[in-house]
């Protein structure tokens, strides 16, 4: 399990935000992404326990910490729980690590196809910020359209690659799980 | 409110939070922001759930590594957008001379730039002349508006509709959500509210209009309207004060079509319901003791339009 955040560890946590999940994704400590809704039960559990000035302070940071500690113990409960029979042990080698199947081609692909079920616009605008790591107003200045819509665009987008992702890069991990 | 929903709007509000403060160095977001997120975040698991897939969203696009194979203008829902020819091809089309090509080029973008601005000018023109103005509510917001005429419409929160008066008749298209219509008497000039297959037609009235899923629900508060399936004029059904009206526009022939007139806050002496014309819609009348509510109230609290969507 992760070491007890201090303040200073969620500052850290804090900075790097904007790709969290990967920490909790991948290294010895992942989940399956089938599994997060149930991650997201235990971490809201967790989360009315603290107080809530404490969370307000860092409220992304304390989340994606929980959920990253809640994969842990998991992962470690789950090595308990698993029989020791020799026989298991070459399926356990023969597993991908989570960074390995999410640059499989199978999930690239999969990526690819939801991508490609936005707009124009909407792909243009992800693909700018995600290839070329420009800001929102960077992108809105060199599409000549209005940071609003550039903002809204954005919020479309990542609510229809949920949908389109869900259950399709849930199957690719899984497959590469089970 | 179904778990889909429930789910379809907790992503909705996750990508918002997402966006919201991704776009912001961490000093930069306020303490407001920061409370009302833990707020939101300590509402329900599946927020929390949620955020964690949109997160994921983010880490998936992260990860992609086939943006190369990613063309924008190759989706299909601009295909019908011709591009416009780019310099370059200009300057190889215009290999017969420098001097033709350079007034050929200047020649071609003044014509493009004139007709755009003709186009621009045009529809202005046009815009202003049909005053066709939108009016929209944000979730959780409600407007009272005063039309040209002096009619007043009351907006329920995720509402839109669009005004278009002309001299022979004041047409309101409801694109989406609920609207209270307190219309000004002009006899010369029939209100009519159109909301998906179905046009609602009043003189002096209050009533309502609900567009849910593929239903209309129309609640009529005081006088009495015309509701008309707007591809024809053969089913026609009246609905008079205090009734609820409501249709499913699912159904593909009129033959199927199906409505329910019931009256929702009856008061003493209140007049019955009718339906004229050709007798297409199947109409099913119940009526309802609500003590003394008042209906106006009713219109918009969504009582009335949660006993009555349940047709077709």
């Amino acid at each position: 399990m992760a070491p007890i955040p201090t303040h200073k560890s969620l500052a850290e946590w804090f900075r790097r935000w904007r790709s969290p999940l990967r920490k909790f994704l991948v290294g010895r400590g992942a989940v399956r992404v089938a599994d997060l809704d149930d991650v997201a039960q235990e971490v809201f559990l967790r989360l009315l326990r603290y107080e809530s000035a404490e969370v307000v302070q860092h409220p992304q940071a304390y989340i994606f910490k929980m959920a990253a500690n809640v994969a842990a113990e998991w992962a470690i409960r789950s090595r308990h729980r698993l029989a020791h029979e020799p026989r298991w042990l070459n399926s356990l080698v023969a597993q991908d690590t989570i960074e390995e199947t999410f640059d499989s081609q199978v999930v690239q692909r999969e990526i690819k196809r939801a991508i490609g079920t936005l707009s124009a616009r909407e792909c243009a605008i992800v693909k700018l910020h995600f290839e070329e790591g420009l800001s929102k107003a960077e992108i809105a200045l060199r599409l000549g359209l209005s940071p609003r819509v550039v903002q809204r665009d954005f919020e479309t987008s990542y609510s229809k690659l949920r949908r389109e992702l869900a259950l399709k890069l849930t199957g690719a991990l899984n497959h590469g799980h089970e | 409110m179904g778990t889909n929903d429930r789910r379809a709007r907790a992503t909705e509000e996750a990508t918002q939070w997402w966006t919201r403060l991704g776009t912001q160095a961490p000093a930069e977001v306020s303490e407001t922001d920061r409370q009302e997120f833990t707020l939101w975040l300590r509402e329900s698991p599946l927020h929390v759930a949620e955020l964690l897939h949109v997160a994921h969203v983010h880490d998936a696009l992260e990860r992609f590594k086939l943006w190369d194979e990613i063309t924008p203008e190759t989706q299909s829902e601009h295909n019908n957008i011709t591009a416009l020819p780019s310099f370059s091809r200009m300057a190889g089309e215009g290999a017969r001379g420098e001097d033709h090509r350079r007034g050929g080029g200047h020649r071609t973008r003044f014509f493009l730039a004139a007709s755009a601005a003709l186009i621009a000018i045009a529809s202005g023109w046009l815009a202003l002349r049909s005053g066709a103005t939108t009016i929209e509510t944000d979730r959780a917001e409600r407007r009272e508006v005063v039309l040209a005429d002096g009619s007043v419409v009351n907006l329920a929160p995720e509402t839109a509709l669009r005004v278009n008066f002309s001299v022979h008749q004041r047409y309101v298209v409801l694109t989406r959500g609920r609207a209270l219509f307190h219309v000004a008497k002009d006899a010369a000039r029939p209100f009519i509210v159109h909301a998906g297959d179905t046009n609602v037609r009043a003189v002096g009235t209050i009533f309502g209009v609900e567009q849910k899923n593929q239903n209309i629900i129309v609640t009529v508060s005081e006088g009495k309207v015309a509701v008309v399936p707007s591809a024809s004029e053969a089913s026609l059904s009246e609905s008079h004060s205090n009734e609820t009206l409501s249709a499913s526009g699912a159904s593909s022939s009129r033959e199927e079509r199906e409505a329910s007139l019931r009256t929702v806050f009856p008061r003493a002496g209140s007049g019955g319901s009718r339906i004229r014309g050709e007798g297409s819609a199947t109409v099913e009348r119940r009526r309802k003791c609500h003590g003394q509510r008042s209906g106006r109230r009713g219109l918009f609290d969504g009582r009335s339009a949660d006993n009555s969507s349940k047709i077709g």
